[in-house]
């Protein structure tokens, strides 16, 4: 059983990518380097939906990193308890099912595991690859509160 | 789609008022995490008992890279393609492919066409489940998403999500997703499978094949509205196979026609109301997708496949658009037993993409999405640049056909129930043509005025 999984969750539109960016840091990361085996698995996923359900199974701990909106001015950073998201404010769509659907149609079918959800304000999701200057400002803040809640959850 | 974010108002039923020029009352929801999003609203005039205006508006989120292709390498394009869906990354790269390699004469050979309709099957399973389990099935059974159907049905739920993983393991086999796109090129693709893995790959499918099977006689016995209507049906059609990649476009009317004459044929206009195009076959709609799929190539399903469909008790060809969610699960049975069948002759090729040597002039594609023919053209200069593109997709083509379904089924289910009744059907016969949009299970920003 892997203890701790982190998603880096988005899409290849922008600073939809940010939750991408996070997870190629951490996996480069020297704060993470020396971890027991199966301790942290990291995973990239493009726009999972419900396949999210998938990559809950097994882990103790589940920390999640997406692109957010409504949370502030761009590069603003927000961390929320998987279990604030599970209120019936995001809609289902099977077009890609957004992080709160999908944990809300995994609660339904059984228990989670403990998850984090770590949000970035994004400004541009367009059709460029890169991140807007707010948003690739914030990303280390980012990184380092991850990789902080990572070696605490093990210690 | 809900993988959203933007700030948008009537993401809830909106309540109208009865009079005209009627405002709906929307809340305003900010979900927390963001994507790219689609969107779907829909203006209904009702003049006492008529249907005066009714106004269908589909974000169409292909449209945007038509620009954003040109000056770009052919060799990007299937790359940049795949990013328009998350769903449906292969069949932008299957119709992308198609029109290039068509122009460059490429003879992508055997193991590239067979590996082609595999990593298809994996879309078509991926797609459908989604749809079945999480949209179509919440709907017949009365919930009001997939999410309170869970807590009563989680076997049901849990099948469709099994079969959906499924789905999506198969076009990994071969690299059909868009994050570290590596998966298809012109020619082929970029690596092959091992023998290995292609073998466990047809094991699980295997596996899965008595799933699929209860699908289709669960979803089959479900009842549906009994609403026949009259319409075209549009799709590829092949000498042998059941189409995905390779055939003539083909109408229940009796068109047969080469896929670079489709402009000649099909054209699109805009209407005031929309940014979406409209596609119609000689003036008038038409539909694509799984039921015109299967209504026009019935005789192209293995025996298998047939039967289990004459098992279902449905007359087909069908008229029932409600029918969709049957032909859906039909195709999920077809694409396991087509891809066990490829995947049972798989050998390790010597290399798993033909040269492709670009030229000048225009090339033509369509392949079966899983919501139906999506058609590519492109205009590529002596270098191999992209001049310019045109991207058909299903949902566009579709467009035309929904409104003309909704006069229809508003009519038959009635005009004097409450705006959300009305809201509920229509998000139902929407939901049919699985449309490109933000299908979420209260997708539909409704205006209802009644005058």
């Amino acid at each position: 059983m892997t203890r701790i999984q982190v998603l880096g969750i988005g899409s290849p539109f922008g600073d939809d990518r940010a939750g991408w960016r996070a997870v190629e840091a951490l996996r480069q990361s020297a704060a993470l380097e020396g971890l027991p085996r199966g301790a942290l698995a990291l995973h990239i996923l493009d726009r999972p939906g419900v396949n999210l359900i998938r990559y809950l199974a097994g882990a103790e701990r589940v920390i999640i990193v997406d692109a957010a909106r409504g949370s502030g001015p761009p590069g603003t950073l927000r961390r929320w308890d998987g279990a604030a998201l599970l209120d019936p404010g995001e809609i289902f769509s099977s077009h890609g099912a957004g992080v709160a659907a999908a944990l809300r149609l995994a609660a339904a079918l059984g228990p989670l595991p403990d998850i984090a959800v770590h949000g970035i304000e994004v400004a541009d999701v367009g059709m460029e690859a890169a991140l807007s200057q707010p948003v690739a400002a914030a990303l280390p803040r980012l990184i380092r509160r991850i990789e902080t809640e990572i070696r605490e959850a093990i210690a | 789609m809900t993988d959203s974010g933007k700030k948008k108002p009537g993401r809830r039923p909106p309540r109208a008022k009865a009079g005209a020029g009627t405002e709906k009352t929307v809340s305003i929801h900010v979900p927390v995490l963001a994507r790219v999003e689609g969107e779907g609203a829909l203006h209904l005039r009702i003049r006492g008992d008529a249907i005066e205006e009714l106004k269908l508006r589909i974000f169409e989120p292909p449209r945007l890279f038509e620009k954003f292709l040109e000056g770009r390498s052919c060799d990007e394009v299937p790359d940049m393609v795949a990013r328009i869906c998350g769903i449906c990354p292969v069949a932008y790269q299957m119709s992308a492919v198609n029109a290039l390699e068509s122009l460059f004469g490429t003879e992508p050979g055997p193991w590239v066409r067979a590996m082609r309709r595999v990593l298809y099957c994996g879309e078509w399973i991926e797609s459908h489940c989604l749809h079945i389990h999480l949209l179509a099935a919440p709907d017949f059974f009365g919930y009001d998403s997939a999410i309170s159907m869970a807590r009563d049905h989680p076997e049901v739920i849990r099948r469709g999500l099994a079969l959906q993983g499924l789905g999506n393991e198969l076009m990994g086999l071969l690299g059909g997703r868009s994050v570290h796109p590596v998966g298809v090129r012109i020619g082929g693709f970029y690596r092959a499978p091992s023998q290995a893995e292609a073998d466990a790959m047809r094991d699980k499918l295997e596996a899965a094949l008595p799933e699929a099977e209860a699908l289709v006689r669960w979803i089959a016995a479900v009842k549906v509205p009994q609403d026949p209507q009259q319409f075209t049906c549009v799709a590829l059609r092949h000498q042998r196979e059941y189409p995905m990649n390779e055939g003539r476009i083909v109408s229940s009317d009796g068109l047969a026609i080469g896929v670079e004459e489709y402009e000649r044929h099909f054209a699109e206009h805009q209407e005031p109301h929309s940014t979406a195009l409209y596609s119609t076959l000689q003036g008038r709609p038409y539909l694509v997708g799984p039921l015109a799929r299967l209504n026009l190539n019935l005789d192209r399903l293995p025996a298998q496949a047939r039967d289990l469909l004459a098992d279902t008790g449905i007359r087909w060809p069908s008229g029932n658009m409600f029918h969709s969610a049957v032909a859906r699960a039909v195709e999920v049975y077809y694409a396991l037993l087509e891809a066990i069948r490829l995947l049972a002759a798989y050998a390790v090729p010597e290399a798993p993409a033909a040269a492709v040597v670009p030229r000048a002039g225009i090339g033509y594609g369509c392949s079966e999405a899983p919501r139906g023919i999506l058609w590519h053209r492109y205009a590529v200069d002596a270098q191999g640049r992209i001049l310019s593109a045109r991207i058909v997709p299903p949902t566009s083509q579709n467009q035309a056909r929904i409104e003309e379904d909704l006069h229809s089924s508003l009519r038959v289910f009635g005009l004097h129930h409450s705006d959300t009744a009305l809201r509920s059907h229509c998000e139902k016969v929407i939901r049919n043509y699985d449309p490109c949009i933000s299908c979420a299970t209260h997708f539909l920003q409704m205006q209802v005025e009644r005058i």
